[in-house]
C-alpha cells in the first residue's frame, strides 16, 4: 500500500479504537473469562461441568444473553434437545441433559468411535443387501425411495441450477450476468433520479426484474456466495425503494430468493429466518388487502392459497433435507389446511354448506364446476362477475396447480415415511386434478408421472414404472406457452440432476423385470381415468384410480394412465436390458464434479454416500452380466 | 492462557479433537473469542448501531461455530465476520419491521445519548462517518474490513462473497480511499 494513505488509514484506525473503547463499556463482561467458552462447550456438546463452573455461568450477563438467544432460537422450533440443554444451565447445575442417551452418556471421543462403528456396520449391510445375485426388490425400493433425496440435495432450485462444467458455456452465462448487471445499474439510477414519478415507479419495477435475473444467473452457474451478496443489495434496494419497499408483492419474492441461497449454502437456520420473513410480509399483504390497500406493484392480490403455499413448500424441501419428516408433514398439513380454507370458502360463497374441516378433496368436489376445473383464459370481466356471484372468488389455475402440487409433495413425503399405500392414494388425487400448465411453476407434468413411476417401482410394478418413467421424460424439455394476454410463459427444461434420477429410476425398473417382474395388467379400456378428470362426489361410485372422497383406501396397486407399458412383458434374464439398466445407471452417476463441489460439505457427504451407492449397484449388475 | 503462535484454525481444531479434555478445548475456544470478540462487536454496531444487537450478533455469530465442525473456505475469522454479517442483516431487517414501534434509546447512535462523550464533537469521526456513508455499500464495508477489522485482501474478498485476483483487490482498495480521502478535503480534513 504506498504510503501516502498512511494519515488516512490512521485516522482511521483512532477512530475505530475510540470506538470500540465505548463498546466495551456498554457491552455485558463477564467475571471469570473462560465462561463463555465453557458454555459453548455445554450448549454444543453437551459436556458436563463441574458445579462452580455452572456458578460462573449463571453469574456472566453475556453468558446470560447467550443462553437467552438459544432459548428463543429453539423456541421457535429448532432444537429441542438444545433447549434443555440451555434450560439445564439457567435453572440448575449442569446434570445430563434429555439430549439422547447417546450424547448423554458417551465421551466425544467414544462418541466417534461408535458412529464410525455404525458406519462401518451400514457400509456392510448396504453392500450385503446389494450384492446377491438376484436383485432384491427391497434394495431397487431402497435406492428409488432415497434418490428422491438426494436429487433434492443436489438441485435445492426446483430443478434450476446447473453449474456448467464447459468453459464456453460458463462464460456465456458470465458475460450474459455481466450485461444483466449494468441494464440494472442504469434502470436504477431512473428509478433513484428521474424526475418523472411514473418514469420512476416503472424503472423500479425494471431495476428488480433486472437484479432477480442477476440473482438467478450467479445461483445458475453455482455462484452462491456472489448471489448472495447481490441480493443483500437488493434487499436493501428493495426496502429502501419508495415505489416498491415492504408492501409490494416484490418484496416477499426478494425474501424467498434470499433464503433459498441461503439454503443452498448449507445455511438452513438463517434459511429458515428468511423464509419467515417471506411469511410475515406475504401476511402483511394480505391485511392490506383487508384494508383495501392494493399492492403498489400488481396491483390485485392473491390468495392465500397461491402466495403462502409456495414458501411453505420452501420450508418443507429444508425440513426433507434435514431428514426432519415430522417437521416437513407440518408443513404439508399447513398448504393443506389453506387450501381447504379456499374450497370451503368457496362452497359456502356459493351457497353449499361445508364443515370448516371437511377433507380437502371433499371440499374440492363440492364447489363448482368453475373451480375446480378452471380455464386458463378467463378475462378481467369473467373474472369480475365470478367474483360479483361467488362471494369475491374467482377461478383461479393457479390454485389448482398448487393444489395438485400439493398431492405430489405429500406423496413424496409418504414414500419417505414409508408409506406406500398412503403414497398411491396421494399420487391418484393429483393424478385426478386438471393440469394447469401455465400456472404450473413446480413441472408436475414431468413431476407427477416421475413419481408415480418411482411408487412403480417401489411396490415391484416395474412394467408400470417403466411406462411412467417413458410419460415423464416426454416432458423433461423446456415449456413455452402464451397466457391470455399473449405474454409468453417460458420455463427452462428439467435439470440434469432430475434427468439423471429419471435415468436412474429406468435403470431400477430394467433390473426389476429382468429379474422378476410382478407388472399389474392393463387396465380395460374406459376404465382408467386420464388426466384431467374430476374426482367424483362422495357415494357416486368409484372405479381404480378415482379419489376415494369418503375417506376410504383405495387398493395399493397403482391404477396406470397409459396403460401397463406392454413390452413389459415377464422376462427371463436378458443381457441387453441389463445392459441398457447399466447404461442408464452409470449415465444417472455421470454428475459433472462441480455440481456436487458446489454443495456444502454436509451435504456434499451425505449425497457422495448415496452416489456410492449406486456405483455399488451398478458394479454389481456389470460383474453379474459378464 | 497465552497462545499466541497458534493460528485460528489450529486452535478450532483442538476444540474438535477427540483426545481434548473439557479444559483444553474451553482454552482454545476462550482464545478464539478472546481474539475476535471485540473487532467483530465493532463491525457488527458499524451495521446496526446498537451496542445491545451488535452483541447478540456476535454470540450468534459464536454459537454458530461452535455449535458444529465448519469447514473454511479460507479462515475462520472471514467465517465469524461473514456469518455475524448475515446476522446483522437481518437484524436490520427486524427491526425495519418494526420501526413503528419506538426505538430504545441505544437503537440510535449510543454517543448520542451521552452529551459529554467526546466522540460526539470529534469533527473528525463524524467527517469520516459521513464520507464513508457516501460510497456505495459494498465499497464502504469492503474498506471498513480492511482498515478498521484488518483483514487481508482475500479475507474481506472472502467475507463479502468477492471475486477478485489480489491485484484487482489492490486498485479496488486504492480507488476506494482515494474516493474518501478526496472526500475528507473537501470537509477541510487531512486524510
Amino acid at each position: 500500500m504506498p504510503d501516502d494513505f498512511e494519515p488516512l488509514l490512521s485516522l482511521m484506525h483512532q477512530v475505530n479504537e475510540a470506538r470500540l473503547r465505548e463498546l466495551d463499556q456498554k457491552t455485558p463482561r463477564c467475571p471469570d473469562g473462560p465462561s463463555l467458552a465453557a458454555l459453548y462447550l455445554f450448549v454444543a456438546e453437551n459436556v458436563q461441568l463441574p458445579p462452580e463452573q455452572v456458578e460462573h455461568i449463571r453469574a456472566c450477563p453475556r453468558c446470560g444473553r447467550v443462553l437467552d438467544q438459544v432459548r428463543l432460537h429453539l423456541e421457535a422450533g429448532a432444537d429441542g434437545a438444545s433447549s434443555d440443554r440451555a434450560s439445564t444451565v439457567s435453572r440448575a447445575p449442569a446434570r445430563p441433559a434429555t439430549a439422547g442417551w447417546f450424547r448423554a452418556t458417551l465421551t466425544p471421543a467414544v462418541r466417534r468411535w461408535a458412529i464410525a462403528a455404525l458406519l462401518l456396520i451400514g457400509a456392510g449391510v448396504a453392500f450385503w443387501i446389494s450384492t446377491p445375485t438376484a436383485m432384491a426388490d427391497s434394495a431397487l425400493a431402497r435406492i428409488a425411495r432415497e434418490a428422491l433425496v438426494a436429487m433434492q440435495t443436489l438441485d435445492f432450485f426446483n430443478g434450476l441450477t446447473r453449474p456448467p462444467d464447459d468453459p464456453t458455456e460458463r462464460a456465456a452465462a458470465e458475460a450474459e450476468i455481466e450485461k444483466l448487471q449494468n441494464r440494472r445499474d442504469d434502470l436504477r439510477r431512473q428509478a433513484e433520479q428521474s424526475p418523472d414519478s411514473a418514469v420512476r415507479a416503472r424503472a423500479a419495477d425494471d431495476t428488480m426484474k433486472a437484479w432477480q435475473l442477476v440473482c438467478w444467473g450467479l445461483r445458475n452457474i453455482g455462484e452462491f456466495d456472489e448471489a448472495l451478496v447481490e441480493a443483500s443489495a437488493w434487499v436493501h434496494f428493495t426496502e429502501d425503494c419508495p415505489s416498491i419497499g415492504r408492501q409490494a408483492s416484490w418484496y416477499h419474492t426478494v425474501l424467498d430468493d434470499v433464503g433459498s441461497l441461503h439454503a443452498a449454502r448449507g445455511d438452513f437456520a438463517s434459511a429458515r429466518t428468511w423464509y419467515d420473513a417471506s411469511i410475515q410480509a406475504r401476511d402483511e399483504l394480505r391485511q392490506r388487502a383487508a384494508l383495501n390497500l392494493p399492492d403498489p406493484v400488481r396491483g390485485r392480490l392473491e390468495h392465500r392459497a397461491q402466495s403462502i403455499s409456495p414458501i411453505y413448500w420452501r420450508h418443507f424441501r429444508l425440513a426433507i433435507l434435514e431428514g426432519d419428516l415430522a417437521t416437513a408433514s407440518r408443513w404439508a398439513d399447513g398448504v393443506e389446511a389453506i387450501l381447504r380454507d379456499y374450497y370451503v370458502g368457496v362452497c359456502r360463497a356459493s351457497g353449499r354448506n361445508l364443515a370448516a374441516d371437511a377433507p380437502l378433496m371433499q371440499a374440492v368436489a363440492a364447489s363448482p364446476q368453475e373451480f375446480q376445473r378452471p380455464r386458463e383464459d378467463y378475462t378481467e370481466a369473467e373474472f369480475t362477475a365470478f367474483a360479483a356471484t361467488h362471494g369475491g372468488y374467482r377461478p383461479s389455475a393457479a390454485i389448482v396447480a398448487q393444489l395438485r402440487a400439493y398431492w405430489v409433495q405429500k406423496a413424496r413425503l409418504l414414500l419417505l415415511q414409508g408409506d406406500t399405500a398412503s403414497a398411491a392414494d396421494a399420487l391418484r388425487a393429483a393424478q385426478a386434478i386438471r393440469p394447469c400448465p401455465l400456472a404450473d411453476d413446480y413441472r408436475l407434468d414431468f413431476a407427477l408421472p416421475l413419481e408415480v413411476g418411482r411408487l412403480a417401482i417401489i411396490q415391484g410394478h416395474y412394467a408400470a414404472a417403466l411406462t411412467q418413467l417413458a410419460g415423464a421424460e416426454a416432458h423433461w424439455g423446456a415449456y413455452h406457452g402464451v397466457d391470455v394476454n399473449g405474454a409468453p410463459v417460458d420455463r427452462p427444461k428439467i435439470s440434469e440432476a432430475r434427468r439423471a434420477e429419471l435415468r436412474l429410476l429406468r435403470g431400477l425398473a430394467l433390473l426389476g423385470i429382468d429379474d422378476h417382474d410382478r407388472a399389474v395388467p392393463p387396465l380395460p379400456p374406459g376404465e382408467g381415468r386420464g388426466e384431467g378428470q374430476l374426482p367424483l362426489p362422495p357415494g357416486e361410485g368409484r372405479s381404480e384410480g378415482n379419489v376415494d372422497l369418503a375417506g376410504g383406501r383405495t387398493p395399493s396397486t397403482l391404477p396406470l394412465q397409459h396403460g401397463d407399458g406392454g413390452s413389459g412383458a415377464r422376462a427371463a434374464t436378458d443381457p441387453a436390458r441389463r445392459a441398457e439398466a447399466l447404461a442408464l445407471i452409470r449415465a444417472a452417476l455421470a454428475i459433472p464434479e462441480s455440481s456436487i463441489n458446489a454443495l456444502p460439505p454436509a451435504r456434499r457427504t451425505v449425497l457422495k454416500r448415496q452416489l456410492q451407492e449406486w456405483k455399488n449397484l451398478a458394479e454389481h449388475v456389470e460383474r453379474n452380466s459378464k | 492462557m497465552e497462545l499466541p503462535e497458534t493460528s485460528d484454525e489450529e486452535l478450532y481444531a483442538r476444540w474438535w479433537a477427540a483426545a481434548a479434555t473439557p479444559v483444553e478445548r474451553q482454552a482454545s475456544a476462550d482464545e478464539i473469542d478472546r481474539r475476535h470478540r471485540r473487532r467483530l462487536s465493532g463491525f457488527c454496531y458499524r451495521i446496526l448501531r446498537s451496542a445491545d444487537s451488535a452483541e447478540d450478533a456476535v454470540n450468534h455469530a459464536f454459537l454458530k461455530l461452535f455449535e458444529k465442525q465448519r469447514e473454511f473456505t479460507r479462515t475462520l475469522r472471514a467465517w465469524l465476520w461473514a456469518t455475524a454479517d448475515n446476522r446483522c442483516k437481518f437484524l436490520l431487517s427486524a427491526r425495519q419491521q418494526h420501526k413503528a414501534d419506538p426505538l430504545p434509546p441505544e437503537l440510535d447512535d449510543p454517543r448520542a445519548t451521552d452529551p459529554h462523550s467526546d466522540c460526539v464533537t470529534n469533527d473528525e469521526e463524524r467527517a469520516l462517518d459521513a464520507c464513508l456513508s457516501k460510497l456505495p455499500a459494498e465499497h464502504r464495508r469492503y474498506v471498513e474490513l480492511r482498515a478498521f477489522d484488518g483483514f487481508t485482501a482475500e479475507e474481506a474478498a472472502e467475507a463479502l462473497g468477492l471475486s477478485l485476483s489480489p491485484a484487482g483487490h489492490n486498485v479496488r482498495y486504492q480507488s476506494i480511499l482515494s474516493k474518501l480521502r478526496e472526500c475528507l478535503e473537501k470537509t477541510g480534513i487531512r486524510g
